[in-house]
């Protein structure tokens, strides 16, 4: 599972052509929330309630933060980008292809691509990664943020917002997807937890139009399960004759 | 060369194939089939056919739907499919598989790693027509439209497509272009499931439209409820021949046999696939005298289905599913057996020991298990003589999906093989990455108009790929060769399909079961069970 989610093994056993670049792509994603991750933390660590205690990593996260944004952002950028050159030309992922795909990933480039811009580019005296995230969580309102940094800081909220309504949701997804409904082997064992949800189920009315069904709306699936369409209509017809 | 279409084509009009496969555009086999011209012809389909069927898919055409008559009836056909969608994503209608399918639904990057797995899209050339994601980007983008009630926001999202008559006529072949082995769910970085959306879409149109291969409905399922076996055989007919089975295992074994009936409490209730009675008796007869001469406390059960292992509604319904499943039950909970062990059937292993999982319950959830890890437990136990050097011909054995992939029986199987096969080579891939016969879903016993064709040209290419690689060593008819194929549905596949290329005279490749080898190589049992003669 961490081998998958890290690093795609599948992809990159399967579909060697688009693993790189999704690869950078995702890997990008898990550095960028590593890079948030530490500054909250060496933000925490430096509140004055905590005393000095924990100023010490202040000065260890910190770079790690920065680092990891950097690289994370312009991991982010190139995949993002080979991606989408692979989604407008290669012929195999045409059908599969739609016009909010293409948006979703130049939302991507875009948020990414101000952000790490902004922030390399940034004018002298404009604040640090440390620095913003202090004064983010002390709602400081004169930190200065170049207008690119700001802006890529606003499309990647809203950006984060806009994940869960989309199929890129997949990441989180993945973690139901991959043991617990692709090869759910849990036993049904008696009087186990699964059987009651397996005999709540079977109460459930089915509707089914199709006749060798016999599903009315009324019976359950456990009568339906115990019914035989066979004898019944040999029934039905002797009933007629 | 027509596979370059486009989704939406799929609610053409016309009558008119979307797409014609020639054999030049199919995947290159290995000799003695290594140029198109070596290939077989493919059947045209009739002229009588195309005017009565919806045939617009491709070649071939594997369902018989009849065309509607007027405009009217069109329209209450695609009212009935839209009425049947929104069941399929109901958990009252649908809480067995509603889960897998809405995650594939939601959650598909279309990124095509799955179409890297699949046979079928391989084989064809990689035809854009049987891609996977085909047939669920359709069914995708019926979902957000009519289910989710998507406008246009949701179109520029997941894309749109128009639903029409001809849409859901195609849809409804393309249904039954998938051996439903899920090895591009195996293969999916998501988790989702293509293989699934082919069976849910079979299921719709069985359960809310009533149309399904006459194969595997009325003469499937609906035989099976009704006489007791897809083969038709009642209790006493079945009865009968499993007597007259004994009787020739005996004699040519030199072992006296007899296949006990309705034992009550007895250990273990074996269930065969009752085409093996029938077609390849041999296994049944191996399979009574392996249990006999290990001492094993065995029955068969005569109740009504519980003599033959399918279960057809895997394929294609769930209450047909469920009522064969319950069936089986039954019959153990009556007879009061400590287990079910199945015979060589592939999908009837997926049936009852994995699905079946998710319906059983109370004191109808009996231990139910493959027969691989007994068998392998007595021939290593050393209670049977064997002398390997009568199983000294090459032998290559072929993994059932639904006994490895779906199950993950892996080694027995291959435990036996090396214990009692000298020259036992593996096929590349294998295990849990093996390819389908070709004939998994029900295609085995479809052999309408020229679907036949169809399977042996592209679902059962690269498995005859795998097969004619195995023997490359040894390609010539001077040496017999043996596929060992555990499952029923597989070998009727091979038997067809090594027929329809002539493979038993070009290259004596011979097929059978593992059980047959089994007894071939008991030291005390007449030499030359296997008899190398073709059926």
């Amino acid at each position: 599972m961490i081998e998958e989610i890290l690093f795609l093994k599948s992809l990159r056993e399967f579909n060697r052509r688009l693993w790189l670049p999704s690869f950078f792509f995702h890997f990008g994603l898990y550095l960028a929330i590593a890079a948030v991750g530490c500054a909250a933390l060496a933000t925490a660590c430096g509140l004055s309630s905590f005393g000095t205690r924990f100023s010490a990593f202040v000065h260890v996260l910190a770079p790690i933060a920065t680092f990891a944004g950097a690289v994370g952002a312009a991991l982010i950028v190139a995949g993002a980008c080979w991606l989408l050159m692979h989604r407008t030309t290669d012929p195999a992922l045409k059908n599969s292809t739609h016009a909010g795909d293409i948006f979703n990933l130049l939302f991507f480039i875009a948020a990414f691509a101000l952000l790490i811009g902004g922030y390399l580019l940034r004018a002298p005296g404009a604040a640090s990664l440390g620095e913003f995230a202090r004064g983010a969580v002390h709602f400081d309102r004169g930190i200065r943020i170049g207008a690119a940094f700001g802006a890529g800081l606003i499309l990647a909220s809203m950006l984060l917002a806009y994940i869960p309504y989309t199929h890129m949701a997949h990441f989180i997804a993945k973690y139901f997807t991959w043991h617990a409904v692709r090869w759910d082997d849990r036993r049904n064992e008696r009087g186990s937890g699964l059987e009651s949800k397996v005999a709540a189920s079977l109460g459930y009315k089915p509707t089914w139009s199709a006749p060798h069904v016999g599903a009315d709306g009324q019976r359950t699936w456990a009568e339906i399960a115990t019914s035989n369409p066979t004898s019944e209509a040999q029934t039905a017809r002797e009933t007629q004759k | 060369m027509s596979g370059k279409i486009n989704l939406r084509d799929v609610s053409r009009q016309d009558s008119e194939p979307l797409i014609h496969v020639e054999n030049e555009e199919l995947m290159p086999l290995p000799a003695p089939l290594e140029s198109p011209e070596k290939d077989r012809a493919w059947a045209a389909l009739t002229e009588q056919c195309r005017s009565r069927y919806e045939c617009g898919l491709d070649d071939t055409c594997a369902v018989n739907i009849p065309k509607p008559k007027t405009r009217e009836e069109e329209e209450q056909l695609v009212a009935r499919f839209l009425s049947g969608l929104d069941k399929l994503f109901d958990k009252e209608n649908n809480w067995t598989f509603l889960e897998p399918l809405l995650l594939t639904m939601e959650h598909c990057t279309g990124c095509q790693t799955c179409a890297e797995s699949c046979h079928i899209f391989e084989a064809s050339g990689r035809n854009e027509l049987y891609r996977p994601t085909f047939r669920s980007e359709i069914l995708r983008r019926l979902y957000f439209k009519h289910v989710r009630r998507g406008a246009l926001l949701s179109a520029w999202q997941h894309g749109s497509i128009q639903l029409n008559w001809p849409l859901v006529a195609r849809l409804i072949e393309l249904s039954y272009r998938c051996n439903l082995c899920r090895r591009c769910a195996q293969s999916c970085p998501i988790g989702c499931d293509n293989g699934l959306v082919a069976r849910e879409l079979r299921k719709l149109f069985s359960q809310e439209m009533g149309i399904a291969p006459r194969e595997i409905h009325e003469n499937g399922s609906m035989l099976q409820l009704k006489a007791g076996s897809s083969t038709g055989m009642t209790a006493e007919i079945v009865k009968d021949n499993v007597a007259f089975v004994d009787e020739d295992i005996s004699e040519r074994t030199g072992i006296a046999v007899h296949t006990p009936w309705d034992v009550e409490g007895a250990d273990v209730l074996l269930i065969h696939n009752a085409g093996e009675i029938m077609a390849w008796p041999e296994n049944p007869g191996a399979f009574a005298l392996i249990l006999t001469m290990a001492g094993v406390n065995w029955t068969m059960s005569s109740e009504l289905a519980a003599y033959d292992a399918i279960n057809y509604g895997l394929w294609y319904d769930d209450a047909q599913f469920a009522r064969v499943a319950l069936k089986h039950m039954e019959a153990a909970r009556k007879l009061g057996v400590k287990r079910i062990v199945i015979g060589e059937c592939g999908h009837a292993h997926k049936a009852l020991c994995v699905i079946a999982d998710r319906v059983l319950t109370g004191d109808l959830n009996i231990p139910r298990e493959s027969y691989l890890p007994l068998l392998r437990d007595i021939v290593l136990s050393g209670k049977i003589k064997f002398a390997p050097t009568r199983n000294d011909f090459p032998v290559t054995l072929h993994d059932p999906c639904n006994m490895v992939r779906l199950m993950g029986v892996v080694e027995p199987q291959r435990e036996i093989l090396r214990a009692l096969c000298p020259q036992f080579r593996e096929m590349e891939p294998h295990g849990v990455d093996n390819y389908c016969c070709g004939g998994g879903s029900g295609f085995a016993i479809m052999s309408g108009n020229n679907f036949p064709d169809w399977r042996f040209h592209v679902s059962g290419r690269k498995k005859l790929e795998q097969i004619l690689n195995a023997f490359a060593d040894c390609p010539g008819p001077e040496t017999p060769k043996y596929l060992c194929a555990p499952c029923s549905n597989c070998k009727g596949q091979f038997r067809d399909m090594i027929t329809y290329y002539g493979l038993w005279q070009k290259s004596r490749i011979f097929y059978g079961g593992l059980v047959e080898l089994v007894v071939n190589a008991m030291a005390d049992v007449k030499p030359g069970f296997i008899d190398w003669e073709w059926r």
